[in-house]
């Protein structure tokens, strides 16, 4: 299943919340998490529950064994993590990358997680054993780390939520009203990002980078698109994992950075699903950071490592190691960069990473060299073609609302109104909240047609 | 009576400074208890409308769920190779009963939220010649003639007169309409001009020069004569569903009316609620 499917939006998700609150201790709740989670992952291929349960007893069982030793070896510790970072690292790679090697297909898990999620799986699997490496004290109740493991609402696009943060919540949790009410808002909000947003941008992508038809503002445009798109169905994942998270009573961190130019092209990188981005970093760069020649190695190996994990292509590997070459030069003149105005700043940090991570689109050095020069108008056919044209204005309208969610400085300004107002008198308060459960509600029903039609074409 | 008697009497007791966290505290526990209501109201509004699109998706459907089982057998290998969820899948989608619906709402609700709007273009209409007909002429007006400017929007004055009670006697369906007094000016459009009437709607189109009757539509007054000042370039598009009832009394103003007033009617039949207001204008 994926997080915008009909049976999980109007079945799955409501029922696993009805049915939890038939009992207030957190034991149940746990036991319905774990059965509606092993529905989630094996929805349309039931065999993958057996390697889900296979890789969770795995994972138990080296946090125990390295919990033990920890005290008395470390380089027994040390040992058996890194024979656990080899076996999730092994599962990434096989099910992400089943094209490459072959798999019998009732194995691979494409059909019913997106390879995307696997990463978080094994990400979280693996964080899990490396906290109590680093001195977390280790899981006895296996029944507690596989709600951990399994819960839909930390399997998919959700933050990477490490065991350490979340294991007093595991134990004692309540879901109130307003936490019930705060989770919707998250999931019917992340839902249009992907539903409405991320699938409008993609559509300008698409005709913006085709490579049949360059055209001068079709390719900066559209690459403009795949970064908007990228960010918009992650976040919007990310932010309906959370609101499930609330719905069940937990709560997480926040996983997207606003941008800023003072932390260029680094904070870029940082402020883009952080807590993946925060985990890489502290278990490769954090103990090289005073370090200078061992710390450059570190940020580059680091970006390599997130841009792998993204994607595990050469393409990526390409991107990743390009941006580790930016960050080191940004760890050198750095200042000199912070001095600049903020206008050449933001300037900066999009044309860098447009040419950095537009490889990740086009995945051949010929798709990214005509793409390249395209941005300067060499090779272009036009300026702009009919079809992009007639994209960008029949979806004017969401694209701008986009782009005043997307930069701070609009969605701040337009909060800031509407808080203004509601601070004026308790009308106006309430009207604005009513105004605003009506757009919600209105969202909501919209994504679902979408979804509905979207399944009958 | 002691030295301390003035503080116990409320009169001379002295006065408590306000607390102004109290104050305070009781503003937030008002505001948390309005928060909370609008959190309660948000909540019961979105699994309404969860609910509500679960019943369209799940409940309301062309047929039952048990045709699935006839279509497709759970089976051991459909179970665990995911055959007979993703059928189950198909199905539920490929059996909604508000398939139309759906897919209207989908596109209405699209153009709200500006997703795939349509554009509009504008692009330049063909001049074709038009026929000859009582609102459009080819050849050019008269010198000086009121009919010689052509614009299309050009405003229309009509005249909304009293209906005499002659006429209101005649005509028995609509003798309800019939009791303003006043005397009205109405603006209009010259397009508009033309709207029809549901029931009794045969039309005249009586035209002599710059006077034109305008059939009398169900909102309006009855009796409209209406003075053009500018032809229209297009003939009106008047419905001709002339009931039974009034088929009577039609023919019998048309006699009446047309030959007193118009001598020359253009039309074939007048409905008789227009001839009168006529006469009065003449």
């Amino acid at each position: 299943m994926v997080y915008t499917d009909l049976f999980f939006l109007l079945a799955l998700l409501p029922l696993t919340v009805i049915i939890s609150f038939f009992d207030s201790s957190a034991e149940y709740k746990n036991m319905v998490l774990i059965v509606s989670g092993l529905i989630f992952i094996s929805w349309g291929r039931p065999l993958v529950c057996l390697l889900i349960l296979l890789s969770f007893i795995f994972d138990w069982g080296m946090g125990l064994l390295v919990g033990k030793l920890r005290d008395k070896s470390r380089a027994g510790a040390a040992f058996f993590l890194m024979l656990d970072m080899l076996f999730n690292a092994g599962i990434f790679i096989v099910y992400t990358r089943a094209d490459v090697i072959s798999l019998p297909d009732k194995l691979t898990l494409k059909q019913s997680l997106i390879p995307l999620a696997m990463g978080y799986y094994v990400l979280r699997a693996f964080s899990y054993v490396y906290d109590v490496y680093k001195g977390e004290e280790a899981e006895k109740n296996p029944l507690c780390l596989l709600t951990y493991m399994v819960s839909f609402h930390f399997m998919m696009c959700g933050p990477v939520v490490r065991y350490k943060d979340i294991k007093p919540q595991m134990r004692e949790r309540a879901a109130t009203g307003r936490m019930m009410s705060k989770g919707f808002d998250h999931i019917v909000l992340g839902l249009a990002k992907v539903v409405l947003v991320g699938h409008s941008l993609e559509l300008l992508m698409r005709t913006g980078l085709d490579l049949n038809e360059m055209t001068l503002f079709g390719c900066w445009l559209g690459m403009a698109a795949f970064f908007g798109q990228a960010y918009f169905t992650l976040s919007g994942l990310c932010e309906m994992s959370m609101g499930m998270g609330l719905l069940n009573g937990f709560t997480y961190k926040k996983n997207f950075d606003d941008i800023d130019s003072k932390n260029l092209f680094t904070g870029l990188i940082k402020g883009y699903n952080t807590s993946v981005t925060g985990f890489f970093r502290e278990l490769i760069f954090t103990p090289f950071e005073d370090k200078t020649v061992l710390g450059m190695g570190a940020a580059l190996v680091t970006c390599v490592t997130v841009a792998g994990w993204y994607s595990f292509s050469k393409a990526a590997f390409i991107a990743g190691a390009a941006a580790g070459v930016i960050v080191i030069l940004e760890m050198i003149i750095g200042d000199k960069l912070r001095r600049l105005p903020a206008v050449i700043r933001y300037i900066y940090m999009t044309v860098l990473a447009m040419l950095i991570f537009g490889g990740l689109y086009f995945g051949t050095i010929y798709g990214w060299r005509k793409w390249a020069f395209g941005l300067i108008g060499v090779g272009d056919k036009y300026f702009l073609s009919v079809r992009m044209k007639e994209i960008l204005l029949s979806n004017l309208f969401i694209y701008i609302v986009g782009l005043i969610y997307f930069l701070p400085a609009a969605r701040g300004f337009v909060t800031g109104s509407l808080e203004k107002l509601q601070s004026r008198s308790k009308s106006f308060y309430t009207g604005i909240e009513i105004c605003k459960t009506a757009v919600k509600a209105l969202l909501l029903i919209m994504c679902i047609a979408a979804i509905t039609v979207g399944k009958m074409v | 009576m002691s030295k301390y008697e003035k503080y116990i009497s409320p009169e001379g007791a002295p006065e408590m400074p306000e607390d102004k966290r109290g104050e305070q505290e009781i503003k937030n526990i008002a505001d948390s208890e309005q928060q909370g209501k609008c959190s309660f109201i948000n909540l019961a509004v979105l699994t309404l409308a969860l609910i509500f699109c679960a019943m369209i998706v799940f409940v309301l459907r062309e047929n039952d769920y048990t045709s699935l089982n006839e279509s497709t057998k759970l089976e051991k290998e459909n179970f665990l190779s995911g055959e007979y969820f993703g059928s189950l899948e198909s199905d539920v989608v490929a059996h909604l009963s508000l398939r139309e619906e759906m897919i209207i709402v989908n596109n209405n609700l699209h153009y709200l939220c500006g997703v795939n709007n349509e554009i509009m273009h504008f692009e330049e209409e063909e001049e074709t010649p038009l026929p000859d007909n009582a609102f459009r002429m080819s050849d050019p007006g008269v010198p000086g003639g009121r009919n010689n400017d052509t614009d299309t929007h050009e405003v229309v004055t009509r005249t909304v007169t009293e209906q005499t009670e002659a006429t209101t006697k005649k005509t028995k369906k609509t003798k309800k309409t019939k009791k303003k007094a006043e005397e009205t000016s109405v603006t209009t459009a010259a397009k508009k001009m033309t709207s029809t009437e549901a029931e009794s709607t045969t039309t005249t189109t009586t035209t002599e020069e710059e006077t034109t009757t305008t059939p009398e539509t169900k909102n309006t007054a009855p009796g409209i004569t209406t003075k053009v000042t500018t032809a229209p370039t297009q003939p009106p598009a008047t419905k001709a569903t002339t009931k039974e009832t009034t088929k009577a009394t039609t023919k019998e103003t048309t006699k009446a009316t047309t030959e007193s007033t118009t001598g020359s009617t253009t039309a074939s039949t007048t409905q008789e609620e227009t001839e009168p207001a006529e006469q009065g204008e003449q």
